[in-house]
């Protein structure tokens, strides 16, 4: 962008330039012709001046020399008094193009700059928003890992308590039964146990009775 | 005529004590059959016949004594009986008085089977009660065998008899949480 401006820029300049040269031109050979002319008129006039002597002659001469060369001067003075207001006006005229360039560049930086900022502060809120949404989740779900943990570490003792309750009990029971076993078998008084034994043989006299039949 | 055993004869074994004597007492009688015949002078006693045997021919006959036919066919009638009569085995927790046989006997002869023979043994692991075989069939009516069946109770008993006693004193947390089964 400011490449194009500065390339327009040079360009206008340099048509400013050629102008001026070329109307500097053009006067001179406009003057250059007025003094042709003025030249013929003194032709014409030559015949008068036919006359004249030799050093009027080189008198008008060195003063036609020197109006011209204070002509030159004078035009000279006016073309470097009018390449120095150019050159002003165009160093002017660049020192604000140019601020204006780098003043809307930078407005257009500061802008863009502003909407980068802008944009970077939302996605950072964005993200934040994200991040606090994901850690909410990742707490949801611990939590609910943890409590499923808990549960099933509750099951897992409370069962083991049960198991270990069961074993107790077996153990208790196998150890009850073997002291029984081993206490009651001695001094056995069988006529004590004469009634008891009649009446198991009563309880269970239909089942002899089947098993002799099946015999039979 | 139908023999009918005693409840003092109640095995294959007493039977066969019983056809012993017999064969002692034939062979004795056979003897003093020929010792008449010959008129010898008899020499030997009689053998001392036991109260069975003595019921037992009594039972067989109208008369007291028998002659050696006689006793030959109560021996065969005895054989016979020993092989084919029902046999019935009792297992008690200890050897039975001759008044429990007897009375073990008396019921499985009115109840069961006439005639019917019981063996008898001991085991005195079975604690109390008894354990009947016949045949192929076995019933294990002992004090083991439920003690065995119940001991899952146990635990149960204990936790309601100390419960009870204990219910003035303090009780530890564990003895609660076991008390309660779990």
């Amino acid at each position: 962008m400011s490449g194009s401006v500065l390339f327009q820029l040079f360009i206008m300049v340099n048509v400013f330039f050629i102008g001026v040269l070329t109307s500097i031109a053009i006067r001179h050979v406009l003057a250059h012709f007025r003094q042709q002319e003025h030249e013929i008129e003194a032709a014409h006039h030559k015949n008068p001046a036919a006359h004249l002597p030799i050093a009027t002659k080189e008198r008008l001469l060195h003063t036609a020399e020197a109006n011209f060369q204070a002509i030159i001067d004078r035009s000279t003075k006016e073309l470097e008094r009018n390449l120095g207001n150019i050159n002003l006006q165009a160093s002017k005229r660049v020192e604000k193009l140019t601020q204006q360039i780098i003043d809307k560049e930078t407005e257009h930086y500061q802008t863009t700059l502003n909407k980068l900022q802008t944009e970077a502060v939302n996605k950072g809120n964005t993200v934040q928003s994200e991040i606090d949404k994901y850690q909410v989740e990742l707490k949801a779900k611990l939590t609910a890992r943890q409590i499923e943990l808990e549960n099933q570490l509750t099951a897992r003792m409370n069962e083991r308590e049960t198991q270990a309750a069961r074993d107790l009990d077996t153990k208790l029971a196998d150890g009850i039964a073997a002291f029984l076993t081993e206490t009651m078998q001695h001094n056995i008084d069988i006529g004590a146990q004469s009634d008891y034994l009649i009446a198991t043989l009563n309880e269970h006299k239909s089942e002899l009775i089947a098993s002799i039949t099946k015999w039979n | 005529m139908k023999l009918i055993l005693p409840d003092s004869i109640s095995s294959p074994q007493d039977i066969a004590e019983l056809i012993m004597e017999l064969h002692e007492y034939s062979r004795w009688v056979g003897q003093e059959a020929i010792l008449d015949r010959t008129h010898a002078k008899h020499s030997v006693e009689a053998p001392t016949l036991s109260a069975a045997c003595k019921g037992l021919i009594s039972a067989f006959s109208d008369k007291n004594s028998l002659n050696q036919a006689d006793l030959d066919e109560l021996i065969t009638s005895l054989e016979g009986l020993k092989n084919s009569l029902p046999v019935i085995n009792i297992t008690l927790a200890a050897l039975p008085t001759n008044d429990v046989k007897k009375t073990l006997v008396n019921w499985c002869r009115q109840n069961l089977a006439d005639n019917i023979l019981v063996n008898f043994s001991f085991n005195a692991t079975l604690l109390g009660g008894m354990v009947v075989r016949f045949g192929s069939h076995i019933y294990d009516w002992s004090f083991r065998r439920q003690i065995l069946q119940n001991r899952a109770r146990l635990p149960e008993v204990l936790r309601n008899v100390w419960q009870s006693n204990l219910s003035k004193t303090g009780r530890s947390r564990q003895f609660n949480r076991w008390s309660r089964g779990r």
